[in-house]
C-alpha cells in the first residue's frame, strides 16, 4: 500500500533579480524584476510502506524543495501530494507526529544543553511514553555509539557526534516516515559508515520508511532499494537499484596498476577516462572488447602490475545520467 | 503544556551556562535606570519647585523604577526570532513540530524575561539603600495580586504585538527595521520615555484603552497607588479583549504568511 502519492507536482518560486552595483541597487529599490523559476516539475511517484527511497540529483534539481512539500513546510504550486493519508499542508498535529525531517544542515538541538536535554523535550512535544522513551533512548544510542556523551554540552561535540544526536533526536518518537536531507554531509568517512550501518539496521528491525537526499552515491547504495532521480526539476529515473546498474551493463570498468607513473591520455583510445591517481587508472571500456584491450595492453608491456575488471560503480552511472539530463 | 513548562525550564537552564555573562549582564542591562534616575534627580534639584506636573521627585523615580521592572516582561525577542527563523529559512525547522509555534516562543522567552527580572531585582535591592529616600513603599495585597495579573496580561498583548510584527518577514523578507521602529514608538506611547499623563487630559483617555499603557503605565501608577483597583480591573478587562482581537491577528497572518513562505536554505 502506498503511503506517499505525490501526483503532478510541482512548484514555481518568484525570485528577485538583482544587478551588481550601487546604481543598479539604488535602482532596484524602485523597479525590481522577478524571474520564475520551475523548481519541481509535474512530479508523480508514490513510494509503499518500509521502502528506503533515494532522491538524487544535482544542486538545484528540486530535491530538497520535494521534501519540503512532503513535510509540509511549503506549499506546492499545483498539484497534490498525501503522505499517510494527510495532505502535508494541513500541517496537523497526528501527521507531524508520525514524520521527522532531519536537515543536514540544520540543528535542532539546543546548542548549550546536553542533548539528554533536548530529547526530554522532545519526549513531551511527541508525547512519548516513559517507556518508549526509555527503550528508543537505549537502542539508538548503542546503534550510534553515542551513550557516553548523552550528558556533554552539545557545543562540545564534533560534527559527526552532533549529527548522530539529531538522528537520535529524529528517531526517538518512532516516527512512520522519516525524511533525510543530505545527513552525512560534511561528515568524516567512519561517521558516515556509523550512519549508514545505522539506517540500514533500523529499516530492518522497524520498517520505517525513509526518504533520503544524499551527494554521497555511497549513502544511496548502501542503504536504498529504489533511487528516484530529479533534473531541473523533472523525474528522469525512478527504479531499483539494480535497475539502474543494468542500464550500463554493456561496459566495464577496467582498472590499471603500473609500477610507475604514467600519462593517461595514452589510454584514452581503450575508453573513457573515469579515474586516475599517480599510477593507478579507471577506464570505462566496451564489455565486448575488454579481452582484445587487455592482451593488447599486456602485449605491450607497458609496466602492468595489475589489472581488474568491475561493474560499473553506481556514482558514475548516475553521474553520467545527470550530465546528459536523462537516460541514454 | 507540559512540553511548554520544559522549554521555560530548559531555556532558563540556557541563561544560567554563561556565568561571566550573567554577571556582567547584571550590571549592564541596569545603567539605563540608572542614568534615568540620575537624570530627574538632576531635573527636580535644578527645578526647585519639588512637584512637576503633579509628580514629585520620589513618584518620578518609584515610577521609572517599577516601569524598569515591568519592562523586563515586554516579550519582542518572540517577534525578532520569528522573522529571523522567516528570512534565513529555520522556520522550516519549527513549522513542522506538533506543537504552537507561538506558544513555544512565549514561554521561552517568558524564562528569558525571569531571567532578566532576577537580575534587575537583586541589582535593584543592591543600590536601594543610596536611593531609599526617592522610593515609595506603599503596596497592598489587592494591588500586588492586581499587578502580578497585569504582569502576565503585558507579557502575551507584548508577544502577540511583537510577532505579529516579526510575521511581516513573510511578505517583506526584512523586518528588523520597521520592527525597531517600532519599538521606539511602542516605549513611546507604553509610557517608558515619560508618563502618559504629561500629555493632553482626551489624550491619555485614549492612550490608556491602548494596549501598549499595560506595558508599563498603568501597572506603575497601580504600585503608586493613583489608580484605583476598580479602574485598574475595568483597564485589565480591556487588555483583555485586545489579547482575543491580536491572537485572531496572528491566525489570519501566520495562515497567509505561512503560504508565501520559500522556506530558504538547503
Amino acid at each position: 500500500m502506498s503511503i506517499i502519492n505525490v501526483n503532478n507536482l510541482s512548484k514555481t518560486y518568484k525570485i528577485h533579480e538583482k544587478q551588481e552595483g550601487l546604481k543598479n541597487t539604488i535602482k532596484d529599490l524602485f523597479n525590481r524584476k522577478y524571474v520564475y523559476k520551475d523548481a519541481v516539475n509535474n512530479l508523480n511517484f508514490s513510494i509503499e510502506k518500509g521502502e528506503i527511497v533515494g532522491l538524487l540529483g544535482e544542486n538545484g534539481a528540486g530535491k530538497t524543495t520535494t521534501l519540503k512539500m512532503l513535510t509540509g513546510i511549503l506549499y506546492p504550486t499545483s498539484g497534490e501530494v498525501t503522505v499517510l493519508n494527510y495532505i502535508p499542508t494541513q500541517r496537523k498535529r497526528e501527521f507531524l507526529k508520525k514524520i521527522a525531517f532531519v536537515m543536514g544542515n540544520k540543528s535542532e538541538i539546543n546548542w548549550d544543553l546536553p542533548a539528554i536535554d533536548t530529547f526530554r523535550y522532545q519526549k513531551l512535544v511527541y508525547q512519548v511514553s516513559d517507556e518508549l522513551y526509555k527503550k528508543n533512548i537505549d537502542m539508538l544510542t548503542e546503534m550510534l555509539n553515542v551513550k557516553h556523551l548523552l550528558n556533554t554540552q552539545m557545543r562540545r561535540l564534533s560534527l559527526g557526534e552532533r549529527m548522530k544526536m539529531e538522528l537520535i533526536n529524529s528517531f526517538l518518537y518512532s516516527p512512520e516516515v522519516v525524511f533525510l536531507d543530505e545527513p552525512t554531509i560534511g561528515l568524516d568517512l567512519s561517521s558516515q559508515l556509523a550512519i549508514r550501518k545505522f539506517l540500514r539496521e533500523y529499516r530492518a528491525e522497524r520498517k520505517t520508511t525513509i526518504i533520503i537526499t544524499s551527494h554521497y552515491m555511497d549513502d544511496i547504495e548502501e542503504t536504498c532499494d529504489r533511487v528516484i532521480l530529479l533534473s531541473k526539476g523533472s523525474k528522469i529515473f525512478d527504479g531499483a537499484i539494480s535497475e539502474i546498474s543494468r542500464i550500463y551493463s554493456s561496459n566495464k570498468v577496467l582498472q590499471l596498476v603500473f609500477d610507475q607513473s604514467i600519462n593517461p591520455y595514452e589510454f584514452a583510445k581503450y575508453g573513457e577516462i573515469l579515474e586516475f591517481t599517480d599510477n593507478t587508472l579507471k577506464l570505462m571500456i566496451d564489455k565486448e572488447q575488454y579481452r582484445s584491450i587487455v592482451t593488447g595492453l599486456i602485449n605491450q608491456n607497458r609496466n602492468l602490475i595489475d589489472i581488474s575488471i568491475i561493474n560499473v560503480p553506481f556514482k558514475y552511472i548516475v553521474n553520467q545520467i545527470m550530465v546528459e539530463g536523462r537516460i541514454s | 503544556m507540559q512540553k511548554y513548562l520544559y522549554s521555560f525550564k530548559m531555556h532558563l537552564l540556557t541563561s544560567f551556562q554563561y556565568r561571566l555573562d550573567t554577571i556582567l549582564g547584571l550590571i549592564m542591562s541596569n545603567i539605563s535606570l540608572f542614568i534615568t534616575i540620575i537624570f530627574w534627580i538632576l531635573i527636580y534639584r535644578s527645578n526647585g519647585t519639588g512637584v512637576i506636573n503633579g509628580y514629585k521627585i520620589a513618584d518620578m523615580i518609584t515610577f521609572f523604577v517599577v516601569s524598569s521592572l515591568f519592562r523586563t516582561f515586554i516579550l519582542s525577542s518572540g517577534g525578532f526570532e520569528i522573522s529571523s527563523m522567516i528570512k534565513n529559512g529555520d522556520l522550516s525547522k519549527v513549522i513542522i513540530k506538533p506543537y504552537s509555534i507561538n506558544m513555544f516562543l512565549y514561554w521561552k522567552y517568558l524564562s528569558n524575561a525571569l531571567f532578566e527580572f532576577l537580575k534587575q531585582f537583586s541589582f535593584l535591592l543592591l543600590i536601594t539603600p543610596f536611593f531609599a529616600q526617592y522610593l515609595t513603599w506603599d503596596l497592598s495585597v489587592h494591588s500586588a495580586i492586581l499587578l502580578i495579573i497585569y504582569l502576565i496580561t503585558a507579557s502575551v498583548i507584548s508577544h502577540l504585538i511583537w510577532l505579529l510584527l516579526g510575521m511581516m518577514a513573510f511578505w517583506i523578507g526584512q523586518a528588523q527595521a520597521v520592527m525597531w521602529s517600532f519599538a521606539v514608538i511602542l516605549n513611546f506611547l507604553s509610557g517608558m520615555f515619560i508618563p502618559l499623563d504629561f500629555f493632553p487630559h482626551w489624550s491619555v483617555k485614549a492612550l490608556e484603552l491602548m494596549p501598549f499603557a499595560a506595558f508599563s503605565y498603568i501597572p506603575a501608577k497601580l504600585y503608586m497607588n493613583q489608580l484605583s483597583i476598580m479602574e485598574g480591573t475595568y483597564l485589565l478587562i480591556v487588555y483583555i479583549i485586545w489579547i482575543f482581537v491580536l491572537m485572531a491577528l496572528n491566525v489570519i497572518v501566520w495562515r497567509a504568511g505561512t503560504k508565501k513562505y520559500s522556506a530558504i536554505g538547503g
